[in-house]
C-alpha cells in the first residue's frame, strides 16, 4: 500500500470543506500530541478537556482567549494589507513594540507632574493609542520607503529593525523609564488610564472592540474601495498594475503605513488593556504569530479573525492544560505547534487529494 | 512557629479571620507555584518544585507553571488566582511588585513571593515576602572560611555589582578577619553572574595573594570560581545549591537556599490559618540556608568536628542577632 498526492481538477473552495479539513487537522494534531502525554502518566482526554473547556466554554477563559486574540487579529489584518499589496513585511514585532513604547510615553506624561497630568483620562488613552499607531506606521513606513526608493529588501530590513525596537524598549525599561527600586519595567499606569473591561467577570477590555472595528474598516478598504483594489492589483502584478495607471509605489507606501499603524495600535492596546506598563519581552512573538493567523485565515479578514481567536484559545487553553495535567511546558508547546503546522498543511489538500494504491508486482 | 520571627507585619484583623478560616486541612488547601525557569534546572526552580511535590505527598492539591516569561507572569498568576487557589507562590524577584499590586483584588487568597518586599509600595495583608538575610549568611560563611583556613587569607567571588553583593562581600571579609587574628579577607565583585571565566580569574587572583579558601555569591561565575580554586588546590564553599559534585574533595560544604522548605512552610501556614501577610517573613538562618555536603552537612576530611562546632556557635549568634554584620 502506498499513497501519493494527485492534483485536483478544481480546488476545494467551499466553507464546509475548509472547516472539515481544519477540524481533522486539529484532531490529528491532538492525537499526535497525546502520545507525548503517556510517559508523564497524564491523561490526554482530561488535558484536552481542560484546554477546550477553559479556552472556549468558560466565561473567564473565553475572555482571556479574546484578549490574546486582539493583537493577533490586528497584526493579521496588517499582514493582509501589506502582503496583498506585494509588500512582504515581517516587522510587525518591531511596530508592536514601538507602538507600545509610544503609548507608554503618553501614559507616563499623564502621571503626576507630567505635561498631560490635567488631561481627562479618556483623552489620554485616545492620544496614547493614536500616538502608538502613528509611531508603528512610521516604523513600517521607513521600511517601505527604503524598499520603494532604494530597492532595499523589506524582509531583511524589517527583521533587523525588529531587533532595533526590542533593544530600544530594553534600554528604556532598564534605563530612563525604569521604576525606582524595581525590575526593568516602567511604573504601572493608574487604573483610570486602563482600557475599561467590557464584560464583567472577565478581563476582556475595550481594545477588542477596536480590533473588530479595525477589521471592518480594513475589509471595507480592501474589498469595497478603489484604494483596496489598486493595492491588491499592485500585489498581484505590479507591472500590469502600473500599465493600468496605478501608482504602485504610493499604494505600497500606504500599505506599509496601514500595516505598521495597525501593529503599533495593537502594541498600545496591549499596554492599556493588559500590562498597564512597558516591560521587556512584552510582544513575545505576537508580531510573528499574527502573520501565521493571517496565513491560517487564508488572507481574509473573517478568516484571520477566526484563526486569531482559535490561536488565542490554543494559547490560553494550553496554559490551563499545563496547570491541569502538570505536564512540562515544552509538551504543551509541541502540541500547539503540531496543530498549527497541520492546519497550515491542509492547504495542500485543497488543491490535491491523497490517492492510496496497492504496489503492483512487475 | 518557633523558628521564625515576623517583622513589619501589618496584618488586619479581617484578613486574619478570613485567611484563618479559609481552610484548615491540607486536602482542602490548593497551592499554585509559578516558576520563571525550568523545574529541571537543578537549582533555584528545582528546589521550589521539590517543595511542591512534597506538599502533594502531604495531601495538598497542587499545580505549577514553569518557564513563564516576564510578560506572561501577570496572566498566569491571575489565572491561578481566578481559579481560586488558596495560595499562589511566585518564585523569584519577578513577582515582587506584581503581588503587591494584584493581591488586593483577591482578599481571600494568599500570595507568597520568594523575594524581598518592594520598597516603594504598601504591602497588602494577604501578600507575604521573605527575607533571605544574605548579609547574615555571608557573615557565617566568612567565619567558616576563616575556620577552615590554614593559610593567611580567604576570599569571596561576587556576582552582579549590586548592593546585596557588596553587602555580602563586606560581611564575609568582616567575619573572616574577626574570626581569626591576622587572617586577611579578600573580596572580588566581578559584576557578572554568568561568566565562569571571570570567576576562575578572580579566584586565581586571590589564591595568588595567599587565599586558601574560596566562597562565592554568583551563579555561573561562582561555578568558575569553584573550578578555578579547586584546580589550584584551594578549599571551596558552594552557594545557592548543593555543589559538592563540582569539587568533591575540595568542597567543605555548600550553603544551599532552602526553597523547598520555604514553599512547604508557607503552604502549611495557609492550611492551618496562621498565614500572616503584609510584610516580610524572616525565617531563621538555619531554615533559609542549609549547609549540605551530599547527604550530610559538611566534608569531614576538610572540617573537623571541633571546627564545625565553632562555626555553629557563630552561626547561632548571627541568627539571634548577637553578632550583627557592620555592613
Amino acid at each position: 500500500m502506498r499513497f501519493s498526492l494527485e492534483k485536483r481538477d478544481t480546488p476545494l473552495v467551499s466553507g464546509w470543506s475548509i472547516v472539515a479539513m481544519s477540524v481533522l487537522a486539529v484532531l490529528i494534531g491532538m492525537a499526535l500530541g497525546g502520545i507525548l502525554f503517556l510517559p508523564f502518566e497524564a491523561s490526554p482526554w482530561e488535558g484536552y478537556q481542560s484546554l477546550i473547556g477553559n479556552a472556549f466554554f468558560s466565561k473567564r477563559g473565553f475572555g482571556y482567549t479574546l484578549v490574546t486574540a486582539t493583537p493577533l487579529m490586528m497584526v493579521g489584518f496588517g499582514t493582509i494589507v501589506a502582503w496583498r499589496c506585494g509588500f512582504i513585511f515581517l516587522g510587525f514585532e518591531g511596530c508592536l513594540l514601538i507602538g507600545a513604547m509610544g503609548g507608554t510615553m503618553v501614559g507616563l506624561g499623564a502621571l503626576e507632574g507630567g505635561i498631560l497630568s490635567s488631561t481627562a483620562p479618556a483623552l489620554v488613552i485616545a492620544i496614547a493609542l493614536a500616538w502608538g499607531a502613528t509611531l508603528g506606521a512610521l516604523w513600517a513606513g521607513l521600511v517601505g520607503e527604503l524598499k520603494i526608493r532604494f530597492g532595499g529588501n523589506e524582509v531583511l530590513i524589517a527583521l533587523m529593525m525588529n531587533f532595533l525596537a526590542i533593544y530600544l524598549v530594553q534600554y528604556l525599561v532598564a534605563g530612563p523609564w525604569r521604576v525606582v527600586g524595581d525590575m526593568p519595567q516602567t511604573e504601572r499606569l493608574p487604573k483610570d488610564l486602563w482600557l475599561p473591561y467590557i464584560v464583567s467577570g472577565t478581563r476582556l477590555h475595550a481594545g477588542f472592540l477596536v480590533a473588530i472595528a479595525s477589521g471592518v474598516v480594513i475589509w471595507v478598504v480592501m474589498a469595497k474601495s478603489r484604494a483596496g483594489f489598486e493595492m491588491i492589483a499592485s500585489g498581484l502584478n505590479p507591472r500590469s498594475a502600473r500599465y493600468g495607471g496605478i501608482q504602485v509605489a504610493i499604494r505600497q507606501r500606504q500599505a506599509a503605513l496601514i500595516a505598521g499603524g495597525l501593529a503599533g495600535l495593537a502594541g498600545a492596546i496591549t499596554i492599556y488593556g493588559v500590562h498597564h506598563r512597558l516591560l521587556d519581552g512584552l510582544s513575545d512573538g505576537t508580531g510573528f504569530v499574527g502573520i501565521v493567523t493571517a496565513l491560517l485565515g487564508r488572507m481574509s479578514i473573517p478568516g484571520t479573525a477566526i484563526a486569531s481567536v482559535l490561536y488565542g484559545g490554543l494559547s490560553v487553553g494550553g496554559d490551563a492544560m499545563q496547570r491541569q495535567t502538570g505536564l512540562p511546558s515544552s509538551i504543551v508547546l509541541i502540541v500547539q505547534a503540531s496543530i498549527v503546522l497541520l492546519l497550515l498543511a491542509t492547504e495542500v489538500l485543497r488543491t490535491h487529494r491523497i490517492v492510496f494504491s496497492r504496489k503492483k508486482k512487475i | 512557629m518557633s523558628y521564625f520571627k515576623t517583622s513589619k507585619v501589618m496584618l488586619s484583623t479581617a484578613a486574619a479571620l478570613m485567611l484563618g478560616t479559609a481552610s484548615t486541612a491540607n486536602a482542602e488547601t490548593t497551592v499554585a507555584l509559578v516558576l520563571p525557569g525550568s523545574i529541571a534546572d537543578g537549582g533555584w526552580n528545582a528546589g521550589a518544585y521539590q517543595g511542591l511535590q512534597a506538599l502533594k505527598a502531604d495531601g495538598f492539591d497542587v499545580a505549577f507553571s514553569e518557564n513563564v516569561s516576564q510578560a506572561d507572569i501577570p496572566a498566569v498568576v491571575q489565572g491561578y488566582a481566578d481559579d481560586g487557589y488558596d495560595l499562589v507562590i511566585g518564585h523569584g524577584y519577578q513577582f515582587g511588585s506584581l503581588f503587591a499590586e494584584i493581591s488586593e483584588e483577591y482578599p481571600e487568597q494568599a500570595f507568597f513571593a520568594t523575594t524581598s518586599a518592594p520598597g516603594n509600595t504598601e504591602i497588602p495583608s494577604n501578600a507575604l515576602y521573605v527575607e533571605f538575610r544574605y548579609t547574615d549568611a555571608a557573615y557565617g560563611m566568612g567565619a567558616l572560611a576563616a575556620l577552615m583556613s590554614d593559610g593567611k587569607a580567604v576570599g569571596v567571588v561576587g556576582g552582579g555589582d549590586n548592593p546585596t553583593t557588596q553587602g555580602m562581600a563586606k560581611a564575609f571579609v568582616e567575619a573572616a578577619e574577626a574570626t581569626k587574628d591576622g587572617l586577611k579577607g579578600y573580596a572580588i565583585v566581578t559584576g557578572d553572574y554568568n561568566d565562569a571565566a571571570k570567576g576562575r580569574e578572580a579566584a586565581s587572583t586571590m589564591i595568588g595573594n595567599g587565599a586558601d579558601v574560596i566562597w562565592h555569591t554568583a551563579d555561573i561565575t561562582g561555578i568558575g570560581a569553584i573550578e578555578g580554586a579547586s584546580s589550584q588546590g584551594a578549599k571551596v564553599i558552594g552557594m545557592f545549591a548543593e555543589q559538592t559534585e563540582l569539587a568533591p574533595s575540595e568542597m567543605g560544604t555548600s550553603l544551599s537556599a532552602n526553597n523547598a522548605g520555604l514553599v512547604q512552610e508557607v503552604a502549611k501556614m495557609v492550611a492551618d490559618g496562621s498565614f500572616e501577610g503584609g510584610g516580610m517573613w524572616e525565617p531563621a538562618l538555619g531554615f533559609s540556608w542549609l549547609p549540605l555536603y551530599g547527604d550530610t552537612t559538611y566534608n569531614t576530611d576538610l572540617i573537623s568536628e571541633d571546627t564545625w562546632a565553632k562555626f555553629l556557635e557563630i552561626w547561632a549568634k548571627v541568627d539571634s542577632g548577637e553578632i550583627e554584620p557592620a555592613s
